[in-house]
């Protein structure tokens, strides 16, 4: 018998050039019926809203969608985040996956995330849309596709209520959202992971897009305003290639802080600060927002920054470090990944005792 | 019917060239799986890697540094001056005995090689290999590896330690991941892991220690075999 050894040689060489890449996963998207009836939730504020809004996405959502989306709470579950893409995170993401959402679901989904992360522009839902728009510019440059707005997954851990404790988990690419809320009232909204590449203005879903530029700017202006003798003190010696706390850091902060006190600020310094923290406190509602930014207020006096690095927070290993009685929140400029030769930055708002409303 | 003589007696042209066909086949597929080996070497950035392999009366060990962290904190003149890397890299290795008694480290070879990632994309490597070779020429099982290159800067750097059973440039999926140097961020300290090299595997001590070497001797004896044959 007569064998054709090329053709076996070309399938070995396939099966053992295909043997070192990971598998990714594709997802059909069956349309299927609604299994519930959606609500008016216009009349509707705060929690009761939220709940209202989460109940209309299940309303939309076939049986087993429902099942996808809406879990028991667990830590287990609460802490499955990444700055990864699914395709590339070994701690895969939990609920809805939004490709297989069809565009009245997809709508609905979108309108529980603009109540929760809040309407500013540049901020909360729009940063977030944005993100997904990055993804999806990824997607058609050169990311292919493990990058896209439809791998990005929402869950609810916990039924959501007015009384009960639940978490709204949303993210994919370089965005977490855990809000957990418990008898009523926002116990948490970390951690929050917001990153973006590129990092420059780019054209995508027919406008131009640049979500983190704010924070940028605003974390620089801080850093500038400082004196020699306070960049000294706040600047370490030590260099970031990375965030410290990032997915999977849960509860190792610092026991130490390091830097320049905040009690050493002055008046226009502090607003600086927070003019640049808010740049993240605001993607959660402006209730809750407001509520959060006075408690990091009056805790500035014991609240340390520490960068390395480049005041401009643009130059690859830039970093910045805001450590307090109860905020944790860290900016590290990387190396491009898919965009190369272009600087994005990873960020990370933690909460010392408020990371997953302190469960 | 044509005859070929070979080293082991007279044969028939048809059945010749089929065994000719056969070994280019063998030939090839000891090249593809070379290469397989190759594509397969890659880790997760930006972490170092270190492969440690037991042999007697030493450690030897090869590591891998992505050059984008090492860059960090090192200008380019230094990562390109052998001289001054050997320098840098001796200051940051001191593997010891639990009771604190130092081993003895000799830098080999360094060279740039050019990796690809999935996270990361295509960067370059610094790699280098090097002996350790612990006090009184003995070998304990478990040793201290206190290795701090770039993260003694570059306080995010990681460095996975492998075990090796021999020294073929395996996937590290398949190898052993005996250790991590990492920052410990609660202490800000670097954490050095101890290391269980285990006992000598019986077969290591037989065979020699490169399986690259193994298949490119079975490669030339082949080609010896295929040239040896003449046809009538």
């Amino acid at each position: 018998m007569k064998v054709n050894y090329f053709s076996i040689l070309i399938f070995t060489t396939a099966l053992f050039i295909g043997s070192c890449k990971d598998s990714t996963t594709t997802d059909p998207t069956p349309v299927t019926p609604p299994s519930g009836t959606v609500k008016d939730c216009s009349s509707l504020t705060g929690i009761a809203k939220l709940v209202c809004l989460s109940e209309n996405v299940k309303a939309s959502l076939s049986t087993s969608q429902v099942a996808s989306l809406q879990l028991s709470y667990s830590k287990a579950d609460a802490v499955k985040w990444s700055n990864l893409p699914e395709a590339l995170t070994r701690t895969k993401r939990v609920g809805l996956q939004f490709s297989t959402l069809n565009a009245s679901q997809l709508e609905s989904v979108k309108l529980l995330i603009k109540e929760a992360m809040g309407t500013m522009v540049n901020e909360g839902y729009d940063e977030a849309m944005q993100i997904l728009a990055a993804d999806d510019f990824l997607n058609v440059n050169g990311g292919g596709a493990t990058y896209g707005s439809g791998n990005y997954f929402i869950a609810f851990l916990g039924t959501p209520s007015t009384t009960g404790l639940w978490e709204l988990q949303f993210g994919g690419h370089h965005l977490a959202v855990s809000n957990t809320y418990n008898n009523g009232k926002l116990t948490g909204a970390t951690p929050s992971f917001r990153s973006v590449e590129p990092m420059a203005a780019f054209e995508q879903g027919g406008k131009t897009n640049q979500p983190m530029i704010q924070e940028q700017v605003a974390l620089a202006n801080f850093l500038k305003s400082l004196t020699t003798t306070q960049a000294t003190t706040a600047k370490s010696s030590s260099m970031f290639g990375d965030l410290i706390l990032g997915p999977g850091k849960d509860g190792q902060f610092p026991t130490t802080k390091v830097g320049l006190v905040g009690s050493t600020l002055t008046s226009a310094q502090r607003d600086l600060l927070m003019i640049a923290l808010n740049t993240y406190i605001k993607d959660v509602d402006d209730v809750n927002a407001a509520t959060i930014t006075a408690k990091y207020t009056s805790e500035l006096n014991d609240t340390y920054v520490m960068f390395s690095g480049t005041n401009t927070l643009e130059t690859k290993g830039d970093y910045i470090r805001v450590d307090g009685p109860s905020i944790w929140f860290e900016w590290s400029t990387q190396g491009g990944i898919v965009i190369r030769n272009a600087n994005h930055p990873h960020t990370v708002w933690r909460d010392r005792t408020g990371d997953y409303g302190g469960n | 019917m044509p005859i070929i003589r070979t080293p082991f007696g007279e044969i028939e042209r048809e059945i010749m060239e089929e065994i000719k066909r056969k070994i280019r086949f063998i030939i090839l597929t000891f090249f593809i799986l070379s290469i397989h080996v190759k594509l397969c070497y890659g880790h997760p950035m930006p972490n170092s890697v270190v492969v440690l392999l037991k042999e007697r009366g030493y450690v030897l060990a090869e590591a891998r540094i992505p050059l984008p962290d090492l860059q960090l904190m090192l200008k380019d003149s230094v990562i390109r001056s052998e001289k001054a890397m050997k320098t840098y890299l001796a200051q940051h290795i001191h593997p010891k005995n639990l009771n604190g008694a130092l081993w003895k480290i000799e830098i080999g070879k360094i060279e740039f090689i050019s990796s690809k990632d999935e996270m990361v994309g295509n960067y370059t490597e610094l790699v280098f290999d090097f002996k350790m070779y612990p006090p009184n020429d003995e070998i304990s099982e478990i040793f201290n590896f206190d290795y701090d290159i770039v993260c003694h800067q570059v306080i995010t750097h990681k460095v996975d330690i492998y075990l090796a059973e021999s020294s073929v440039k395996e996937d590290f999926n398949k190898m052993k991941l005996v250790g991590q140097v990492r920052l410990d961020t609660q202490s800000g300290g670097i954490i050095f892991p101890i290391i269980a090299l285990g006992k000598s595997n019986l077969i290591d001590k037989i065979l020699p220690s490169n399986r690259v070497l193994i298949l490119i001797g079975l490669v030339f004896f082949a080609i010896i075999l295929y040239s040896s044959f003449k046809v009538k």
